[in-house]
């Protein structure tokens, strides 16, 4: 019975993620810059008309179809997560605000450690616009890291990055202990 | 006024707006009402995920309390926008209490999410309004 409950949300999940992960035509920009354009320019109701809760054992599917959609630097992976621990249960909306998150955390570290600079600069300057806080407060924080950013730095950026830093370094914990690859 | 009392007072006024031109940007914060906030023995994100930073204007803390008499014992949490993590410790409410309860301190523009359930075999409690002070 229960499972035959738990189906349902799950089919309406991946029908979901089945509907978004379209094919792209050959782009001359970095992949980064493509995923982040098109984050920054979708609708945010795209994302909300697809919610539905899932237990927290299987927000990783999910979050691995999403991750599609999700620009990284090189080496980046969203393994490290934990969604497991955190228990309850994700809506597919939560899971693709906290990829979305976690993504811009890592574009700035690889902007602070100097990796891809140029597509990181790119990238970070489309992180406020991104589907997951565009015109709110976290998009109001991550703008004002982008224009910092832009400038060289600040103390946004450098408030942020500590939280970055302190959450990669219990990322690369969780995925090793899972035996996933951590990001970089 | 003479010319010294108003050259004093447009020095005043032209430095509280170059002081409020140089406040940091991130100064959101302040408390929003969060109605009608659903929750059963499972846990869940308040708004489908809604993330709150951390205001730096503020205390540097985030606080949560009911605004309407709940009628369960609630378990409230803010969780890291990263990667989930718990950020300080949960508050247990009890029933029927309507006090701010700490959930962590953190620097200015710090990313949660709030979670919460109510506690376990009380079942579920609907329709009922908070509110996040950071």
């Amino acid at each position: 019975m229960n499972r035959v409950l738990l189906l349902g949300p799950v089919l309406a999940l991946v029908a979901g993620i089945a509907t978004t992960a379209g094919g792209s035509v050959a782009d001359p920009r970095p992949e980064a810059l493509v995923r982040s354009g098109t984050l920054a320019q979708t609708s945010a109701r795209d994302v909300i008309a697809h919610d539905g809760t899932v237990p927290a054992a299987l927000a990783r599917v999910i979050a691995q179809e999403i991750a599609r959609e999700v620009p990284l630097p090189s080496g980046g992976t969203f393994n490290g997560i934990r969604w497991e621990p955190a228990g309850g249960v994700f809506s597919r909306r939560e899971i693709a605000a906290m990829l979305q998150y976690n993504a811009a955390c890592q574009w700035l570290r690889a902007w602070r450690d100097g990796r891809e600079a140029a597509v990181a600069h790119a990238v970070l300057a489309d992180v406020p616009r991104w589907t997951a806080w565009r015109g709110s407060e976290t998009g109001a924080v991550l703008a004002d890291v982008a224009a910092e950013v832009a400038k060289g730095g600040g103390e946004t950026a450098v408030t942020v990055l500590a939280d970055c830093d302190a959450s990669h370094e219990r990322e690369q914990r969780y995925a090793a202990a899972l035996g996933l690859s951590p990001s970089r | 006024m003479d010319r010294r009392t108003r050259r004093a007072s447009l020095r005043a006024a032209f430095c509280t707006a170059a002081c409020m031109l140089a406040a940091p940007a991130m100064a959101q914060g302040g408390y929003t009402d969060l109605d009608n906030w659903n929750l059963t023995e499972t846990t869940s994100t308040w708004g489908g995920g809604t993330q709150f930073t951390i205001s730096a204007g503020g205390t540097g803390t985030a606080e949560y309390r009911w605004l309407d008499d709940p009628d369960k014992t609630t378990v409230i949490s803010a969780n890291n926008c990263t990667d989930g993590t718990l950020r300080g410790s949960p508050a247990t409410i009890p029933a029927h209490n309507t006090s701010y309860h700490g959930l962590f301190s953190g620097a200015a523009g710090a990313c949660f999410i709030l979670r919460g359930r109510t506690a376990i075999g009380s079942g579920s409690m609907v329709n009922h309004d908070g509110r996040i002070n950071r």
